[in-house]
């Protein structure tokens, strides 16, 4: 990936918890120097489990980190312009403009008082300077491009009145319709049925190729990634492990984690032996060792781990953050 | 198979295939509109005439995505919410229309394990009591002893002593889950529904509840009935699986034979649909078009022809027979009916 | 789900605690009625045993003098008050008001719990009745029917005027005001509980409770109450007060407890008369009752932030 390839850039986001009471605490880091460089009219994933601050990763994206969490540093590089994402008011007017963001929970991120269509022309109307008529017009667009049955009646419809996979359609309608140039997806199809997650994962990839969308997918659910990504980035306590094509992933993981992730999954155990787990548990920010945070978990923890592992590259695109790469 | 009914003491060395449990024919209603007087004059059919059995020792999966009933299904089957039709047998005893007092001897016999970690347990309670309230409330152990048996309980789920006065949010979702288990667990009981368990845990804690489970079964011969809307988890965990769509079961026989060879257009849609960890397995889903069908009224004919690629002018007159294939499975598909189509009341 | 902060360690009791305990002025509020309690049952002592504290001394000589006033000489030295001084002045007959209000403190005080105590225990029963036993119907009627449509029944009824009534019948005792107080205010109380009732009813953990074989008993008292007992809490602090309120406006009118034991609302009434020559009659019990009451209701907006299940950490 050379820097002409990135939809974005981001580089070296921290992010603390700086906690009011007791008073005179000192901030407890979560997320440390992660940076990124989604490749253009991709998706990339970020995997991790639940506490690997994935999710607070988009929020810093979008400058949405409130008290006690804090953005103590990272710089967003967008196009040519740079910002410091410390400055939630720097990077107001990129949200939804040019980085929109898709949540879990449909049901939730909708206005249940207003219809999707009225929801995707205020979307529209607050980034462009756009007459009413037009909007609607782009609107029942977009409904058709995502896959509604029926545009011009769906427009007209309340979220309740539709399933949970054509409310998180009509979500991504609303994300897109002031035309990003990048799509977070924080776990959009976490809450769907199987049989409608992968049409809307589908859907996003045929978005991808149409508009040239970069699309950054957060999931827990490696096999979604190796179905419906690219390329991939492994996340633990708060740092990037391992990124690198889906391909090289899954043919030659790296870092540890990723190795015990792949094996503890049940599609790759056979039916009665016991499935391989990792030992311990993902620690809290306030446990957080100094040095490489997976090594109190780790099998082949070296007195080397005590010291942050900077990253080895292993092949073109794959980059693992670990001292004992190679075994 | 032979219907024996032998208890052994030692289930790992012969497992009597004596069913556990027997579900034949169940309706759950649930009303939807309330007229005057609090009569209802609406129902929703979430469970609209299903057969199944549980045999000692067992893992029978119940598989099907949100709102096909399965959880209404696994609730009815332990008598926690009333059938409108149909019968439920546990242990040879029919529960299906036991007054509430009768059934609490029985009870313990028949466990469930929840899904969400996080409302599972009462949030006021420490964990001695969660555990071990039951255990008074039928009189198995003394105040004295009871510490010992919660202690035992915690430790074969993998919780340490020191947990026991603790309360629920000081632990993780993992950890949450093993207590609900441990609860289920002190009982000692021959069946546990398990209801989407490890869906919302994450893959690696997800391993070891698993495990877990799968452990407690080798030694305690307890049987299962696994519902989880996630193929791999089933296809790692299950003896057999039953298929469940809009109320009603579409396939049901062999783990192994289900999943891999699926005779039902919906659990082939199932299969593809499920996505497995390697780039290079071709992605064959097949887009279900169409509207599940309103479950307020009857269903007249097949209750899957509305979204099924195969449907045919029969699907929609009369609601397909369930027919035996070869390989053991059941399937209620018109695909499958032959002229003298054999349906088979009770697989066991 | 964040694991941004340690998990909150001890039992949701002790985690309210913590809470309540950042909410300054709902301490200022119950730093208030703490040191009230203590003052009000010291005075029960003292107005009972020390002759200098005694609310019934009737000193003619020292009619309507205003607070800080000194005793003159003419009043008998086992008649005077502490240090010989009226703190908060006499009233028309030369009685300490300070001594006054001391016994009226352990009245007003004992009718507001008494009285929200009853109604807190006939509104949880017919709340957790309702909510949990409610689908069980006789000829075509459900219980919840039945209950809340009596609860409404009640609410219409214009309170105030039934405890006038019965009070006008029955002999005016502290414990008949209490009494009446008391039936005529759980029906807010029955609401809130039978709403939590019938939510919690269809958590995880009360189906949980049901199929592990508990009785009913059990599953209402130690996994439906603990739970739904937030907005109770809530509502009885503001209870206490408006019990306290209502017994003030009986006493006002005269129905109230009787001369010559001393209750806050009773002292006012004498005061009305005296307004413009004893404002101090008036406005030590006025401002008296302000005061607890608005310590109530601090300490139960505190409570109602504490108690939050929002504020629970997942």
């Amino acid at each position: 990936m050379n820097a002409t390839d990135s939809g974005f850039d981001l580089a070296g986001l921290c992010v603390d918890v700086a906690p009011q009471r007791p008073r005179g605490a000192t901030s407890v880091n979560i997320i440390d120097k992660v940076s990124l460089r989604p490749v253009r009219s991709r998706t990339t994933a970020i995997v991790g489990e639940s506490g690997c601050g994935k999710s607070l990763m988009a929020l810093a994206l979008m400058g949405l980190v409130d008290a006690p969490l804090q953005v103590r540093s990272g710089t967003l590089r967008v196009g040519d312009r740079t910002f410091a994402l410390s400055d939630k008011d720097a990077v107001r007017p990129l949200r939804g403009d040019q980085l929109a963001m898709v949540f879990q929970e449909p049901m939730s991120a909708l206005n249940p008082v207003f219809t999707i269509g009225e929801q995707i022309v205020e979307a529209i109307v607050t980034h462009a300077e756009v007459g009413a008529a037009a909007a609607r017009v782009d609107a029942v667009g977009w409904l058709k491009r995502v896959g509604l049955p029926d545009p011009q009646r769906a427009f007209d419809k309340f979220p309740h009145e539709l399933s949970g996979g054509m409310k998180q359609r009509a979500m991504i309608a609303m994300a897109l319709a002031p035309k990003p140039d990048v799509l977070i997806a924080d776990e959009p199809t976490t809450a769907l049925d199987v049989t409608v997650q992968g049409q809307v994962l589908r859907l996003l990839g045929s978005l991808q190729a149409e508009i040239g969308l970069t699309v950054l997918l957060i999931t827990h659910d490696l096999a979604l990634v190796a179905r419906h990504a690219q390329h991939v980035a492994i996340m633990y306590a708060g740092r990037i492990v391992e990124t690198a094509s889906v391909r090289q992933l899954f043919a030659n993981p790296q870092h540890p984690y990723t190795r015990a992730l792949l094996k503890c999954m049940p599609a790759r155990a056979r039916r009665g032996e016991p499935l391989a787990t990792i030992s311990g548990a993902v620690p809290n920010p306030n446990g957080f060792v100094a040095g490489c945070r997976f090594a109190p978990r780790c099998e082949f923890v070296t007195e080397a781990c005590a010291t942050v592992p900077p990253a080895s590259q292993v092949e073109d695109e794959h980059l693992v953050y670990c001292w004992n790469v190679g075994l | 198979m032979t219907d024996v009914s032998i208890t052994h003491a030692n289930p790992e060395v012969d497992r009597a295939p004596a069913a556990i449990l027997e579900i034949e024919d169940l309706v759950v209603k649930y009303p939807l509109r309330v007229g005057w007087f609090g009569r209802a004059n609406q129902y929703v059919y979430a469970v609209r005439g299903v057969s199944l059995s549980v045999n000692a020792g067992q893992t029978v999966a119940l598989v099907g995505e949100s709102g096909c009933g399965k959880t209404s299904l696994g609730r009815a089957a332990l008598g926690l919410i009333k059938s409108a039709a149909g019968r439920v047998r546990f242990g040879g005893e029919l529960i299906s229309a036991m007054p509430r007092a009768a059934m609490r001897p029985l009870r313990p016999r028949m466990q469930m394990v929840f899904q969400d970690p996080f409302s599972c347990l009462n949030p006021r309670m420490p964990v001695a009591t969660i555990v071990g309230e039951a255990l008074l409330a039928h009189g198995r152990c003394g105040k004295s002893q009871l510490h010992q048996r919660v202690n035992d309980v915690l430790a074969q789920v993998g919780l340490e002593a020191q947990h026991k006065s603790r309360y629920p949010h000081e632990f993780s979702g993992g950890q949450r889950q093993r207590i609900g288990i441990a609860r289920a667990l002190a009982l000692e009981p021959e069946l546990i529904v398990c209801d989407e368990p490890v869906s919302a845990l994450d893959v690696s804690v997800q391993a070891q509840i698993l495990n877990l489970l799968q452990e407690l079964q080798d030694r305690h011969g307890i049987a299962y009935l696994f519902i989880s809307h996630d193929l791999n988890v089933v296809r790692y965990l299950a003896d057999r699986v039953a298929v469940m769509y809009a109320g009603e079961i579409v396939e049901h026989g062999d783990a192994q034979a289900v999943l891999e060879t699926p005779a039902h257009p919906y659990t082939r849609a199932l299969v593809r649909a499920n996505p497995v960890p390697d780039p290079d397995s071709p992605d064959e889903s097949v887009v279900l078009e169409g509207e599940v069908p309103s479950l307020t009224d009857e269903v007249i004919g097949c209750a899957f022809r509305t979204r099924c690629a195969d449907a045919h002018a029969e699907c929609a007159l009369t609601a397909p027979a369930r027919t035996r294939l070869d390989s053991g499975v059941e399937v209620a598909c018109h695909l499958y009916t032959r002229p003298n189509g054999l349906a088979n009341a009770q697989s066991s | 789900m964040s694991a941004h902060t340690s998990p909150a360690f001890g039992s949701p009791a002790a985690l309210a605690w913590r809470a309540l305990r950042q909410d300054r002025l709902a301490v200022c509020g119950l730093a208030f009625l703490a040191l009230l309690t203590i003052i009000a049952l010291l005075g029960a002592a003292c107005t009972n045993f020390v002759p200098a504290f005694d609310p019934t001394t009737v000193r003619l000589t020292d009619k309507l003098l205003p607070p800080f006033a000194y005793a003159s000489d003419l009043v008998a030295s086992d008649d005077l008050p502490a240090l010989g001084q009226y703190f908060l002045g006499t009233d028309e007959l030369g009685r300490d008001v300070f001594s006054r209000m001391l016994q009226g403190a352990v009245v007003s005080l004992s009718i507001g719990f008494v009285a929200v105590g009853i109604s807190m225990i006939v509104g949880i029963f017919f709340g957790a009745v309702a909510g949990y036993f409610g689908e069980l119907s006789w000829l075509g009627l459900s219980l919840d029917t039945v209950l809340m449509r009596f609860t409404d029944a009640m609410l219409c009824f214009p309170t105030f005027f039934l405890i006038l009534t019965v009070v006008a019948l029955l002999p005016a005792s502290i414990y008949n005001i209490m009494i009446v107080i008391g039936l005529t205010s759980w029906m807010g109380t029955a609401r809130f509980v039978r709403a939590e009732v019938l939510s919690l009813k269809d958590r995880d953990f009360v189906i949980a409770a049901h199929a592990t074989g508990l009785s009913s008993w059990r599953i209402v008292t130690a996994h439906l109450l603990p739970n739904a007992m937030a907005p109770v809490l809530v509502s009885a602090t503001v209870g206490v007060a408006s019990a306290i309120l209502t017994e003030s406006a009986l006493s006002f009118l005269g129905f109230g407890v009787q001369p010559p034991d001393a209750t806050w609302g009773n002292i006012l009434a004498d005061g009305k008369t005296f307004i413009f020559d004893a404002p101090w009659l008036f406005f030590v019990p006025g401002v008296a009752i302000l005061l607890v009451v608005l310590a109530f209701n601090l300490v139960g907006e505190g409570l109602r932030e504490a108690l939050d299940p929002r504020r629970a950490e997942r």
